[in-house]
C-alpha cells in the first residue's frame, strides 16, 4: 500500500511488535516489518523517525528495554509484558468509590484528563467494571489550583531534574527567571509551596506555586539533591523574631495563633510570640486594632509605636 | 482541536481492555466514556482492526466486531488484553487526592481510602519515591477532628472555641455541623451557628477546642443583607504591599502621584478592611470610603497614646 501511515498507527504497531516476543527486536526488523517505517527513505531518516518514536513511547511511560549483548552492542528492543500490563487488582466497592471521588477532586484542575485516564485503566482490570460509583460523602473535596505548575513540578521532583520558571515577587512588577532544584511540594494554610534549592541565589528557598507565571520547564540537568534535614528546614517558616504581648480577653486571635510555646495563647492573655520577621510582628499587632500591647523587647515596642504614627499620619492624623 | 499522536495512542491502548471489560457497549457509549465523538471512536476501531503483530496475517491482527447495530465485541485483542500500568503522573494525581481525602475529618471511609492508595501504588509502571508525593497537612488538631467526626456521625451538636479571622477574636459558640468542604490544604465546616442564628463556615484549623453539646433548635435563616452591593475600599499600595491586590481580589485602577498602585478591594466589613490596612503598617493607605480612613486614623491615634514617649 502506498497510502501514508498515520503516526499513531505506526506507534501502535511498534508497541505490538516490541511486545510480540520475549526476544529483542532488532532495528532492521522494525524498519522492514512495522507499517510506517518503510516510508523512511534513507537509513538516517529511519533512525531519526525511530528515535523520536521511542522517546515518545518512553515519555508516555511505556517501558521499552534496550537489550545489549556481552560486548555492549545494542541487539534490539522489547517491551516486557509484565512490566507493561497492569497487574490483576481486586478493588472493593468502597475502594472503587474512593478512587472515583479522588478523581473528582481534580475536576476543576488542568490534570482532570489524567485522572480520567487512570480511572479508565483501573476500570478495565476490576472484577466488576460497572460498579464505579462515588461514595456518599458528607461533603466535597477539591483541589482548585489552576496552577499549570503543579503537575510539572511533581514530575520534576519524581525524576530529579532542575526546573526553570518565571516567578513574580510582590515587590516587583516583572517576574524573574528562576533555576531551581525542586525537592518537595507542600501545602501551607491552603497554599501550595515548593521547597527547593535556588541556583541563582545559591540557597534554600520556598516558592509559592501560585506566583509561578506561565509554564514550568523541565531541564535535562540532574538536580542538586537535598542534604540531611534541608527539606524540613526549607519547609518550616523561620521564627526569626520573638516578643511578649498582652492581649485583651477574647481578642487578638491572629497573635494567639503564633504564641510560643504553641497553644499558650489560648489559655492566657499575656504570652510570648514567635514570627518570621519584625515586620510580620508589627503587622499582627497593628491588625489587632489596639487590643494588643507590646511588653518587650524595647525594639518591638519602638517598631510598633512607629507603625502607629505612620498609620495615623498617612490617614490624616498628626503632624506631617 | 488537533489531537497529538501520543494522546490518540494512549486512548487506543486503554480502549481495547476497556471494551473487553465492557463487552457489548455501543460505539456511542464508548465514545461518551472516552470523551470523543462517535466518529472518532469508529476511526479508532478501524485503525485497531488493521493493526497487530508482525506478519500481519489474519491471525495476527486485532479482531473487533462492531458492525452489528454499533455494538462492540472484542474477538481477539492480541497482546492488548490488559491496560498499561498507571504512569507515574496518573498515579500521582490520584494518590495526592486520596491522601487529601484521608485527612479530611468527617468524610468517613478512611480505611478504604488508604487501602485503595496502597493498591494503586502497586500498579504504577515504576516505583514512586515517597518524596515525589506532596506533603498535605490540613493542620487540624486531632482532638478537634475526632469531635467533629463524632458529631457528624451521631448528629449531635458541638461547643467550640473559635479564633475568627474577620474580627480577630476568640469566641465560644454552639454549632450543628452540616457538611465538610476541603479546598487545597484547608478544611471548612459548614454549620448552623446558634450564636449567629445562621449558617456559618468555620475553618477547621481555627477551631481551638470542640466538645459535644446539646443541640439547639435551628430557626429559618433570615437573609437581611441580601441584595446589597458590596462596598469597595480604595487602597494605595507601596510595592511591598502589592500582594494585597492578589490575595483580596483587588482590581487595579491606576497609580497615584507617588507611584503607588491604586486598587479597589471588596470590603467584607468596615472592621475587616480597617484591620487589613492596619496590618500594612503604613506601606498601604486607605483612600476611601471616608469612614474607613477615619476608622484607621482613630485606631492608630488611640493606640499611639500607649506610647507616650513617641507622641510628637
Amino acid at each position: 500500500m502506498s497510502e501514508r501511515v498515520d503516526r499513531a498507527e505506526r506507534l501502535l504497531n511498534l508497541v505490538f511488535a516490541l511486545m510480540s516476543t520475549a526476544r529483542a527486536v532488532p532495528r532492521s526488523v522494525i524498519r522492514e516489518q512495522v507499517p510506517g517505517y518503510g516510508e523512511a527513505g534513507s537509513e538516517a531518516s529511519f533512525e531519526r523517525m525511530f528515535e523520536r518514536d521511542k522517546d515518545e513511547l518512553r515519555s508516555m511511560g511505556i517501558p521499552i528495554e534496550t537489550v545489549v549483548d556481552d560486548f555492549g552492542e545494542v541487539q534490539g528492543y522489547r517491551i516486557v509484558r509484565e512490566s507493561y500490563a497492569m497487574p490483576p487488582m481486586e478493588l472493593t466497592l468502597e475502594e472503587r468509590s474512593a478512587i472515583v471521588v479522588a478523581a473528582q477532586v481534580w475536576s476543576h484542575a488542568q490534570v482532570a484528563p489524567l485522572a480520567g485516564t487512570a480511572v479508565r485503566k483501573l476500570q478495565s482490570v476490576s472484577v466488576d467494571p460497572r460498579t464505579w460509583v462515588p461514595s456518599d460523602l458528607a461533603g466535597e473535596v477539591q483541589i482548585t489550583t489552576s496552577d499549570a505548575a503543579l503537575l510539572p513540578l511533581m514530575s520534576a521532583i519524581r525524576s530529579g531534574v532542575v526546573v526553570t520558571f518565571d516567578y513574580r515577587v510582590p515587590s516587583s512588577d516583572e517576574p524573574g527567571r528562576r533555576t531551581v532544584s525542586p525537592w518537595r511540594l507542600t501545602t501551607r494554610e491552603g497554599r501550595w509551596m515548593l521547597v527547593g534549592f535556588d541556583h541563582d541565589r545559591e540557597d534554600l528557598r520556598t516558592f509559592r506555586v501560585s506566583r509561578i507565571q506561565g509554564s514550568v520547564t523541565l531541564t535535562s540537568r540532574q538536580r542538586r539533591a537535598p542534604e540531611e534535614g534541608e527539606v524540613s528546614v526549607g519547609a518550616t517558616e523561620h521564627a526569626g523574631f520573638a516578643a511578649r504581648v498582652r492581649v485583651e480577653p477574647g481578642q487578638g486571635a491572629a497573635l494567639r495563633r503564633v504564641a510560643s510555646p504553641a497553644d499558650t495563647g489560648w489559655s492566657a492573655d499575656e504570652f510570648d510570640v514567635e514570627v518570621a520577621s519584625p515586620e510580620a510582628f508589627v503587622s499582627l499587632v497593628c491588625s489587632a486594632a489596639g487590643h494588643a500591647t507590646v511588653l518587650g523587647p524595647p525594639e518591638a515596642v519602638a517598631a510598633v509605636g512607629e507603625a502607629w504614627q505612620a498609620l495615623a499620619r498617612s490617614h490624616g492624623g498628626g503632624q506631617s | 482541536m488537533i489531537e497529538t499522536a501520543g494522546a490518540r495512542l494512549t486512548r487506543l491502548l486503554a480502549l481495547v481492555p476497556w471494551l473487553i471489560a465492557h463487552d457489548g457497549v455501543t460505539i456511542e457509549e464508548a465514545a461518551a466514556h472516552f470523551g470523543v465523538s462517535a466518529g472518532d471512536l469508529e476511526r479508532d476501531l478501524w485503525l485497531l482492526v488493521v493493526s497487530g503483530l508482525p506478519g500481519y496475517g489474519p491471525d495476527q491482527l486485532v479482531d473487533i466486531d462492531f458492525w452489528d447495530d454499533g455494538v462492540i465485541h472484542v474477538r481477539d485483542p492480541q497482546t492488548l488484553d490488559r491496560p498499561m500500568r498507571l504512569t507515574p503522573d496518573e498515579a500521582l494525581v490520584l494518590l495526592v487526592s486520596l491522601r487529601m481525602l484521608a485527612q479530611v475529618p468527617g468524610l468517613g471511609g478512611r480505611e478504604h481510602i488508604l487501602s485503595a492508595a496502597t493498591k494503586l501504588e502497586a500498579a504504577v509502571v515504576e516505583a514512586l519515591p515517597e518524596s515525589a508525593l506532596p506533603t498535605i497537612d490540613v493542620a487540624v488538631d486531632p482532638s478537634v477532628a475526632e469531635s467533629v467526626e463524632r458529631s457528624m456521625e451521631e448528629g449531635i451538636g458541638l461547643r467550640i472555641r473559635y479564633a475568627g479571622a474577620a474580627r480577630d477574636d476568640v469566641t465560644e459558640r454552639v454549632i450543628r455541623p452540616h457538611a465538610i468542604r476541603a479546598v487545597d490544604g484547608l478544611v471548612y465546616l459548614e454549620a448552623w451557628c446558634s450564636s449567629a442564628q445562621a449558617l456559618r463556615t468555620f475553618r477547621l484549623d481555627r477551631i481551638i477546642q470542640a466538645e459535644p453539646a446539646e443541640l439547639l433548635e435551628e430557626t429559618p435563616e433570615t437573609t437581611a443583607e441580601g441584595g446589597q452591593t458590596p462596598a469597595v475600599a480604595r487602597l494605595a499600595l507601596e510595592p511591598e504591599a502589592r500582594w494585597v491586590a492578589d490575595v483580596h481580589d483587588g482590581r487595579p485602577v491606576g497609580e497615584d502621584e507617588h507611584g503607588r498602585l491604586l486598587v479597589d478591594v471588596p470590603m467584607l466589613s468596615l472592621e475587616w478592611a480597617a484591620r487589613l490596612v492596619l496590618s500594612l503598617r503604613g506601606t498601604g493607605t486607605a483612600e476611601s470610603p471616608p469612614d474607613l480612613v477615619t476608622a484607621v486614623r482613630e485606631t492608630a491615634l488611640a493606640a499611639n497614646r500607649a506610647y507616650p514617649d513617641r507622641v510628637g
